[in-house]
């Protein structure tokens, strides 16, 4: 199967060729193709109701540099009528364009050994009858756990994605991943109350969703004896990977992109080799993690992917780059040149951050909250992550699922709960990571115990 | 661009197939971003694809093609049907698209002055290049100019096995611009701007000029340097139009949403009739509201090819309707509502808003501040999040702490959380005056498809007992 996707890099990389030599002909001095084929399989059931849907997202995103100013359009399909008028809309906004003094032209081609992730060839084979089937036994195990249980969504999906990238610099190099994920999110009722849980598996492994189901409802069950906190106070709060990942994702991408301290809108801006966060903590940015689900062979500038340290010991390291900005530091990227999903030829490269990698610690996630006197469990997933300030690092978030800890033993769950605090000076309030890493689709998290957070409810 | 979607239903007719939907989506876009005085990044992108949902044994397939050929269609229609076919077998509710009339109605579109697909780049760099001095000229201690200007539009063609053919052009022109103030380690923001479907003769007013947006939003940046942390616990609260918009719509409007109620997910399943909230609380969904007095987005009709409906779902506090897909609707035994809307041609139709936003009442803003008497005034949206339990987080993005009807001092991470439906039973009052809000950067998120355009608005709303958070 993984001949088809290497069908797809061929005719991928041949056209971003062709789309090079065609601006070269049009007059742009430089020019980059990006082509992007990403084949999404989704099943997905509404408490019974069944919703399926296959395609290929298939287009292209070109970059021109016309007498020192860069014009990118974007289209949908690959014939080559659109790649023509998309370089010419290209070369028209290149025109249009004050010079960009900080500019000095695309990437050079960079030669470290790179590779692709895991591609897993019972993944490519997947086919839509084996998704049904796996979406139908999330359903029936979520429903059969407890008659509590009333209501479900949920689904199971495969992509399979081919990039290619040419530039008139001599880049010219492509990569492809192939991974699935599934699960599910449902309400228990009783009494008239109405909790949630969730649980979810993303892979780049054939992956078995036998005990989703039963988990995210075991998740909803267990919250239908909740209680309002009824007060305000500064405590200590232990996250469990899941719950933490986005907001990990949030700050430490904001704070890390060179991009942003080189605007100034950085917290880590002027503090390399500074501690910013206590000694346990220590991530790493891996674009080479074999069963990270952002690991490609290079990234969406043709740039080899790397690995990166940014915290060490609490200890700011480094930055993270795409071609731009390490230009402005006449340093080499750090292949961060990262485009959205799942339509990546729509966008320009933006500095983004591939597997975050957490260090892990000793202890499990129960280990962890052994050793809490007095505090909050939060689990599953919360609100508002996405809406948290990631220049200030202020944030409040609503935790559906939250538990009191009290004498390192969980006691009893919480009505939705308020968590709000700073999360650049909640850094060094880190008190222990968990040895409990997760793959989740920002990278491999642990869980992990934050003191001294606000909470309200 | 009726070729390929009918080439679809004879394709999908020919597999036996009872009913098919197909459309052709073609939309442009087109961007200006700008940090400071730099213009950091100008995109266009059109993106042209044919759309197919297949009807088969109470199952439905959805496939696509980006490849423009009658080839492509017939290979997308043919995958569609496989897999509404193996889905058929597990599906224990039937979807079942009823009947509805055949509408053929072609070009509709919006009557503007100055389309932007008619002017220039230039011109819409100079707009943005304006909005950027007028923020730095009214800011302090700015640190950073963000300033964006964002333009979709192009046309959507609808057809389907009934003889429906609709196709109109969708429009929306977004400006905005965030600024950050910094004095020391301290960091403040503020931000201002318009969205909505309207030509570029907006900014020649002086509310929406470039001018005004970028003022505010470096006054607005400046004031919060000085700003207090909101008092945390519950306080009576002014909510202003576009907050009170985003309570309309992610926090109730997701929850009337049909394939919510039917799966039983949303907690106002059953409870049509009911008594909810108070009775200064009414909420409309509408198509196509007057965009040029409220602003908002137009949308003549649903990408299942039905005529959007104005529908209220919220009377005086009374749930009185839910928002449908056709599907939906016959499943319901309901009137369509012309909610059926996709994202773009990767995506089928599913349950979606159109505009959706709390009615206005009888109060001027000087009595609404009166009767707020002590409390917080909050404005805006810098965005939030809702549970299907009914729970939500927002994040204001200007407050103001209120004492004996007038304000005293901005607040910062002015948040809110609670309940809906405690919130509709709080409300007090409304003013009388309605604002819709509408965006081309963001928009509503379903599931995958995300950003869709919807409005959201309604006017200032009084309430009691808001949750506020914040830090101790």
């Amino acid at each position: 199967m993984t001949v088809d996707l290497d069908r797809i890099s061929d005719e991928l990389s041949s056209l971003a060729d062709l789309g090079v030599k065609k601006a070269k002909v049009k007059g742009a001095e430089e020019s980059e193709v990006f082509i992007s084929n990403i084949d999404t399989l989704s099943i997905s059931i509404k408490t019974n109701v069944v919703e399926a849907r296959q395609g290929i997202s298939l287009g292209l995103g070109i970059r021109v540099v016309l007498n020192g100013k860069v014009g990118f359009a974007a289209t949908s399909g690959i014939e080559e009528k659109k790649i023509d008028r998309t370089i010419q809309e290209a070369i028209d906004v290149a025109r249009i364009r004050p010079l960009d003094p900080k500019f000095t032209h695309l990437a050079d081609p960079i030669s470290i050994p790179s590779r692709d992730g895991i591609i897993d060839n019972k993944v490519l084979e997947f086919s839509e009858t084996d998704a049904l089937e796996e979406v139908n036994t999330l359903s029936k195990t979520a429903f059969e756990y407890d008659k509590r249980v009333k209501a479900l969504f949920g689904g199971v999906g495969v992509q399979k994605g081919v990039f290619a990238v040419a530039n008139s610099r001599g880049i010219a190099d492509f990569s492809m991943g192939a991974f699935m994920g599934g699960g599910v999110y449902l309400t228990a009722i009783d009494k008239g109350k109405q909790k949630t849980g969730s649980e979810s598996i993303d892979s780049r492994k054939l992956a078995d969703f036998h005990e989703v189901g039963s988990k995210a409802a075991q998740r909803a069950i267990r919250m239908l004896e909740s209680k309002p906190l009824g007060k305000s106070f500064r405590t200590t709060v232990v996250w469990e990977n899941v719950a933490i990942s986005p907001l990990l994702k949030g700050m430490l991408n904001a704070a890390s992109s060179a991009r942003n301290v080189q605007e100034g809108k950085s917290f880590f801006k002027g503090k390399l080799g500074q501690r910013v966060a206590s000694d346990v903590f220590t991530v790493v940015d891996d674009g080479q993690l074999p069963e990270g689900l952002l690991t490609f062979k290079t990234d969406s500038e043709g740039i080899p992917s790397q690995t990166t340290t940014l915290l060490e010991e609490g200890a700011l390291k480094n930055y993270i780059y795409d071609s731009y900005s390490a230009l402005q530091e006449n340093r080499r990227s750090t292949g961060n040149a990262g485009r959205g999903w799942p339509e990546p030829f729509l966008s320009t490269p933006n500095v983004l951050t591939s597997n975050l990698v957490l260090k892990s610690g000793k202890k499990d996630l129960d280990g962890l909250i052994s050793g809490v006197g007095e505090g909050v469990l939060v689990t599953d997933f919360i609100m508002g992550a996405g809406h948290a300030n990631v220049i200030t690092g202020e944030f409040s978030v609503v935790a559906p699922n939250a538990f009191m800890i009290e004498n390192g033993e969980v006691k009893r769950p919480l009505e939705p709960l308020t968590i709000a605090g700073n999360f650049f000076h909640s850094l060094k309030n880190i008190e222990q990571v968990g040895s409990d890493s997760r793959i989740t689709s920002i990278g491999k998290i642990p869980s992990l115990i934050i003191k001294d957070l606000t909470v309200s409810g | 661009m009726f070729d390929l979607p009918q080439h679809a239903i004879i394709t999908g007719e020919k597999l036996g197939v009872r009913f098919v939907e197909a459309r052709t989506d073609d939309l442009s876009i087109r961007e200006i971003k700008t940090e400071m005085e730099e213009v950091k990044d100008v995109k266009t992108m059109r993106r042209i694809g044919v759309g197919v949902n297949v009807y088969y044994k109470g199952a439905t397939g959805y496939s696509f093609a980006t490849r423009l050929s009658k080839k492509a269609v017939e290979e997308a229609t043919k995958r569609a049907f496989r897999i509404a076919k193996a889905s058929s077998k597990i599906a224990k509710i039937k979807i079942d698209p009823g009947q509805a009339k055949p509408y053929r109605q072609r070009a509709l579109k919006l009557t503007v002055k100055k389309h932007p697909q008619d002017s220039s780049i230039a011109l819409k760099k100079d707009v943005v290049l304006r909005t950027v001095k007028a923020a730095r000229d009214h800011g302090k201690n700015v640190s950073s100019i963000t300033c964006r200007y964002g333009e979709f539009f192009g046309q959507k063609c609808f057809t389907n096995s009934e003889g429906t053919e609709i196709s109109w052009s969708p429009l929306i022109v977004d400006l905005r611009v965030h600024v950050v103030s910094k004095l020391g380690d301290l960091l403040a923001d503020g931000g201002d701007g318009i969205a909505g479907s309207f030509g570029l003769e907006l900014f020649e007013t002086n509310k929406y000029s470039p001018e005004k947006i970028g003022e505010n939003a470096g006054k607005w940046a400046a004031e919060k340097l000085g700003a207090k942390p909101a008092p945390p616990g519950k306080n009576r609260a002014l909510c202003e139009n576009r907050l009170v918009g985003v309570l309309a719509h992610e926090s109730f409007g997701h929850l009337t949403e049909s394939d919510f109620v039917i799966s039983g997910m949303s907690p106002l399943a059953g409870k049509l009739g009911q008594q909810l909230g108070s009775k200064h609380a009414t909420i409309i969904d509408e198509g196509t509201p007057d965009v040029s007095q409220y602003r908002g987005f137009w949308l003549p009709f649903d990408d299942q090819g039905i005529e959007t409906a104005k529908t209220t779902i919220l009377d005086k506090g009374k749930l009185v309707g839910y928002l449908h897909d056709r599907n939906t609707a016959t499943h319901m035994n309901s009137g369509f509502t012309g909610n059926g809307r996709a994202v773009n041609y990767n995506f089928p139709p599913i349950v979606r808003m159109k505009n959706t936003y709390f009615s206005p009442g009888d109060l001027s803003l000087e009595e609404a501040m009166e009767q707020l008497d002590t409390g917080i005034y909050a404005i805006r949206t810098a965005g939030g999040q809702a549970n299907m339990d009914g729970t939500f987080m927002f994040k204001a993005l200007r407050g103001y702490y209120v004492e004996r009807g007038e304000v005293k001092y901005p607040l910062r991470e002015v948040t809110l959380t609670g309940s809906i439906l405690n919130f509709l039973k709080n409300i007090e009052g409304a003013t009388r005056e309605l604002f819709i809000w509408s965006s081309y950067f963001g928009g509503c998120g379903k599931g995958e498809q995300w950003p869709l355009p919807v409005g959201l608005g309604g006017p200032h709303l009084l309430v009691r007992e808001v949750q506020f958070g914040g830090e101790k």
